[in-house]
């Protein structure tokens, strides 16, 4: 009796006990934040109920969100998810999406800056995907205008994961779980066995996967629809300097998304011996922004330290400091920078950095945290929890490639 | 094993808490128990040929709400099985609540062998349904939840926990408006999507205890 | 017959003037009698204010209120007092010394102050506290105050529509003295600041505001409107500052618009003060002595205008070639598309102009500063008159198609924005059903509390139950944890989700 009572109380925990060979179905519900409508996922928020001046999603507690990606079916979210976590995707197979973009490091991976296949270190860090549903560019330079386009990046690059369209085809097409899985998230595209995975395919279900990551029930966002004690009085004073035209650091990382989706020449460093990182200079062929990076979302800040483009600031505190250190104090020598007009001398105190901390961490939301799979239709294990074996870079050589 | 303990004495605790005379109650419930003992059997062990079930794996407070259901036409009326109608005129005869109590006291300090399988199911996909479905409310080892007024399912009868699901299903038990846990009962019993889960989530109850 | 001989004398007479400073224009001044009435003028602004209401009303809209009235004492602080407000409080602030930051995020707050015999209620910064007051609340009013020396605004919005900002006095309070921003529906009005590093009045990325019978001062800038739509700045009396009114689109910035800019009957005057802006903003361009800079905004109205005494320049249009401090953003039009210049009247402009207009000034092969400048050449612009006037860059500009404004009383809109309700899937116990409950509830499954189907059962008519026990869960289930609170969410929307919960289908 007691033997059963241990096997039933482990039951309930997990899903339910498959056997190896039982085929893997996908879930036919919407991520939470979605209903299902008419066969797809549309985004439901209270964030719905605000209004937004000119619908560009940008402005106070009570302001509506940007344009957003929604629509997706929950069998492509689900075969995303399964993408997003198989090791199969990279040409070596030693990492996922998941392993630059973890869910437990914030859809970030703790490094300053992250490292592909054969352990290289990348230029840049990894952005958190958090909230990406809501974003209009990517990367830190704003080069992608769409998830599909973005992924195709580290998807295909030979320091990430080294795959190309050619190979990735040919390497899903041969997993008969992965056909089968394709197969009931785009049942219209396989009515006979010749039916082969294609590459839009594959984008648009990491990208319904990807959208699925929504981060909007902060205690800030409590606060927001009107909860005044959902923040203590440490976290109101640092909201207050985080909006107060000292610090004006919600200019640029306005609410609700805490990003402008701007670009700006901010001037921060890089890591000792790292060259200058031009930013969006060449993508925009525009002098002038030279060193502009896109704003990030500050959502799930605490989660994905380091901070900056490339890691250069270990903690949040240090972080908020860079604002106050001067106009231009870190800007390598012979670089003339057109430095963002928001960044001056606020002269921030100590006590004031401390609260701007203490509010940053309000910010912090994983209530829908999608669950890892158990097992992957490749067969293969998941790798992301692997800690790979890189330090940081010493000699910056593969930096602006 | 930790955990089976620690359910126990969970349950313990609440028992005790629940009825502070408990021990008068028991005594005086013996007698009153004398009528139910020709269906049920001397240590409320249930007998199948009389369609009598299982009584002493239950909690006092649920088998004083049921009597007081079939007491006062709540349960057993109307509409409802054969069997339960049975019951209805058999309750009646304790004259009062505290009769009640007593007779409740009496049949959860008996103890028997929980009876032989009857019912053939998928225990797989029982604990799955189960789990999904029921678990929430009668704990995850079936053993009930007092705060839900979730009786323990672990230890019934097969047969009788088949009756039930089926009567909750088809309106016999759970329709009555005063019936309040009825009714929350017989709304996730309906959920089950066909008598055949129905014999998978019985099968995988019988099998937490022999 | 007597008043056209005078225009015609007064013409001829400022002719001379105009000859003697654009000696390259050889035509004779025309004058002309207008024999047909001119089109109405219409614009966007005119058009949505206009569909709204069937009945004349020009700003007659309050912040609504529910008869709550808190007063605030000397020594007594002004936040515990909107801490406690409901929506629809009146907050009386009574004469005294307030050394706080005041911030409202509540929709339909009144913070009104009392003057008794020219005592005001005071917010002093004494140099150490950022904002006097911080709003984002929807219908905020915030008027009667005096406000003095904070670092950053006095009086700062940050999204909110429908306010009212009046009857302040501000002085010294450090970049802006009123800035409400990302809103709808706004007006300023009847405040006298000065002592602004920045602007004085700031209206950013909003719509349908009026500034109107404002005093400032001693500013960088008097009167900012940036990537903004739909803004009346009429009556105000700007003086003293290193730029009097400014129009413009500030590249970089998520919303890239800027037009529709009414600015009429202000008096612009002697703005000749020198720039302390702080060194790297963008008013750090401005050059002292300009009345007003049109910068990338469209469909800007001058009308009837008082501008004088401004030593380096008038009226100047210009594109982003001003600001060589900033980056350029590719996705906001440099060009200040279809200016409009109605009857201004000035005098006394360029007389004595700041280095860098001296030396666009010398390209040009002139001294004194004109009128009106347009530094792009726009071959779109309209003026009236153009021969009483000093022009720089205006050849291309023709005859207005409309005389007047007059018809457009306000950019306000007659009634206050309404919250978003035009759209679909709007109900509130859907939204946080899915929003905020689904994180842990699913239909149908397991997740981290139990499934949807079984709170439908144990609740089926109860949803007041839901909402109660959702506010103030205990634990009832040895193996799922426990319920968080959820009494963030107040009472009508978890009842509505509760509602919503149990009229669940799939």
């Amino acid at each position: 009796m007691l033997r059963k009572l241990i096997l039933l109380v482990l039951l309930p925990l997990g899903c339910p006990v498959l056997g190896a060979e039982q085929a893997i179905e996908l879930n036919a519900d919407c991520p939470p934040g979605f209903e299902l409508s008419a066969g797809h996922c549309e985004l439901r928020s209270l964030y719905q109920m605000y209004p937004s001046l000119q619908e560009a999603g940008v402005g106070g507690l009570k302001t509506g969100l940007p344009a957003y990606r929604d629509g997706f079916t929950p069998q492509q979210t689900d075969l995303g998810r399964y993408l997003f976590f198989d090791p199969v995707m990279s040409r070596d197979g030693s990492i996922s999406c998941a392993s630059c973009h973890h869910p437990d490091k914030g859809f970030s991976d703790g490094r300053g800056r992250s490292v592909g296949i054969h352990d290289a270190v990348l230029p840049r860090s990894a952005p958190t995907l958090w909230n990406v549903a809501f974003l209009n560019s990517f990367f830190w330079d704003g080069r992608a205008s769409t998830l599909e386009e973005q992924m195709q990046g580290p998807l295909y690059d030979t320091h990430e994961m080294g795959g190309d369209p050619q190979w990735l085809l040919a390497t899903l097409n041969g997993i008969e779980a992965y056909r089968a899985l394709f197969a009931q998230a785009f049942p219209a595209d396989f009515t006979n066995d010749a039916a082969q995975i294609r590459l839009d395919q594959i984008y648009t279900a990491l990208a319904a996967f990807q959208v699925s990551l929504v981060s909007l029930n902060s205690r800030y966002d409590q606060y927001a629809h009107g909860y005044a004690n959902a923040l203590t009085e440490p976290e109101k004073e640092g909201l207050n300097i985080f909006r107060s035209f000292v610090a004006r650091c919600a200019e640029c990382h306005t609410p609700p998304l805490f990003t402008n989706q701007q670009l700006a020449v901010i001037g921060t460093p890089e890591p000792v011996g790292m060259p200058f990182d031009v930013g969006a200079e060449p993508v925009l062929k525009e002098p002038s922004q030279r060193g502009a990076f896109k704003v990030p979302s500050l959502r799930n800040i605490e989660l994905t330290a380091p901070y900056m483009h490339s890691g250069r600031f270990a903690t949040l505190r240090e972080a908020a400091a860079f604002y106050t250190g001067g106009r231009g104090h870190a800007v390598p020598e012979g670089e003339e920078l057109k430095i963002h007009w928001h960044i001056w001398e606020p002269n921030l105190s100590e006590v004031e950095l401390d609260r701007l901390v203490d509010f940053l961490r309000t910010l912090t939301d994983e209530s829908f945290k999608p669950e890892t799979p158990s097992r992957l239709p490749s067969g293969m294990r998941p790798v992301h929890d692997d800690i790979a074996l890189a330090g940081e870079i010493q000699d910056g050589a593969t930096n602006n490639e | 094993m930790k955990n089976c303990m620690k359910t126990a004495l969970v349950l313990a605790g609440l028992v005790t808490a629940a009825l502070p005379g408990f021990a008068q109650e028991v005594e005086a419930g013996k007698g009153l128990f004398t009528t139910c003992v020709a269906c049920h059997g001397e240590n409320a062990e249930g007998n199948k040929a009389l369609n009598a079930p299982r009584l002493n794996h239950l909690e006092p407070v649920y088998i004083a709400a049921q009597l007081d259901k079939f007491r006062g036409g709540i349960r057993g009326g109307d509409g409802a099985s054969a069997s339960a109608r049975q019951m209805a005129p058999m309750a009646a005869v304790l004259a009062d609540e505290q009769a009640v109590q007593d007779v409740a006291a009496y049949i959860a300090s008996l103890d028997s062998e929980p009876s032989a399988a009857t019912i053939e199911g998928d225990t797989v996909m029982g604990a799955d349904y189960y789990n999904q479905f029921c678990g929430a409310c009668h704990g995850a080892a079936a053993q009930g939840n007092l705060s839900l007024n979730s009786p323990r399912l672990a230890g019934g009868d097969d047969w009788y926990l088949e009756a039930q699901l089926l009567a909750f299903r088809a309106g016999q038990r759970g329709a009555d408006p005063r019936d309040t846990t009825g009714r929350q009962m017989r709304a996730m019993a309906v959920i089950l999507p066909d008598e055949q889960a129905v014999k998978d989530v019985v099968a995988f109850l019988h099998g937490l205890e022999q | 017959m007597n008043k056209i001989a005078v225009l015609a004398g007064a013409v001829v007479l400022l002719a001379g003037g105009y000859y003697l400073g654009t000696a390259n224009r050889p035509e004779p001044t025309v004058i002309k009698v207008p024999s047909t009435p001119k089109a109405e003028f219409v614009s966007e602004g005119s058009s949505e204010v206009a569909a709204v209401s069937s009945t004349v009303s020009v700003r007659a809209w309050e912040t609504p209120t529910s008869g709550e009235l808190i007063v605030v004492k000397d020594g007594e602080s002004i936040q515990e007092a909107v801490a406690a407000a409901q929506p629809g409080a009146v907050i009386k602030v009574m004469p005294g010394t307030y050394k706080e930051t005041v911030y409202i995020d509540k929709d339909n707050i009144t913070l009104s102050g009392v003057i008794e015999e020219g005592r005001y209620p005071v917010l002093e910064g004494e140099g150490v506290r950022n904002d006097a007051v911080l709003y984002s609340g929807n219908g905020v009013t915030v008027e009667n105050l005096y406000i003095t020396r904070y670092k950053g605004n006095a009086i700062m919005g940050q999204a909110g529509n429908n306010y009212i900002i009046r009857n302040n006095i501000i002085v010294d309070t450090g970049v802006y003295g009123i800035f409400p921003q990302l809103g709808k529906n706004g007006i300023v009005a009847h405040n006298i600041i000065s002592g602004i590093e920045d602007a004085a009045i700031y209206v950013g990325m909003s719509d349908n505001v009026d500034v109107v019978y404002n005093q400032v001062f001693d500013s960088v800038a008097g009167i900012e409107i940036e990537n903004s739509r739909a803004a009346l700045v009429e009556g105000n009396y700007v003086y003293d500052n290193t730029g009097g009114i400014l129009a413009f689109i500030t590249p970089g910035l998520p919303i890239k618009t800027c037009g529709d800019v009414i600015i009429r009957n202000n008096f612009v005057v002697n703005n000749n003060h020198e720039n302390f802006a702080i060194p790297g903003s963008l008013v750090s361009n401005i050059p002292p002595g300009t009345g007003m800079l049109i910068m990338a905004c469209d469909d800007v109205v001058l009308e009837q205008n008082i501008i004088t005494g401004n030593d380096s320049v008038g009226v100047l249009f210009t594109d982003f070639s001003l600001v060589t401090n900033a980056a350029r953003d590719p996705d906001a039009d440099p060009y200040p598309n279809r200016p409009k210049i109605l009857n201004n009247i000035m005098q006394d402009n360029g007389n004595n102009p700041a280095p860098m207009v001296r030396a666009f000034l010398a390209t040009q092969l002139e001294t004194q500063g004109p009128d009106f400048v347009d530094t792009v050449g726009m071959d779109d612009g309209c003026i009236s008159h153009p021969e009483r006037f000093r022009t720089l860059g205006l050849d291309k500009y023709g005859e207005c198609e409309f005389s007047s404004t007059s018809n457009v009383l306000s950019y306000t809109l007659p009634e206050p924005v309404p919250p978003r309700k035009d759209e679909p899937n709007m109900d509130k116990g859907k939204l946080a059903y899915y929003g905020v409950c689904a994180g842990c509830h699913a239909y149908s499954s397991r997740m981290i509390g139990p499934p949807t189907q079984i709170i439908q059962a144990l609740y089926m008519d109860n949803p007041e139950g839901i909402a109660a026990y959702a506010a103030n869960p205990v634990k009832k289930r040895d193996d799922y944890p426990q319920m968080p609170p959820q009494a963030h969410l107040d009472e009508e929307t978890r009842l509505a989700a509760a509602r919503f919960m149990l009229d669940l289908k799939k």
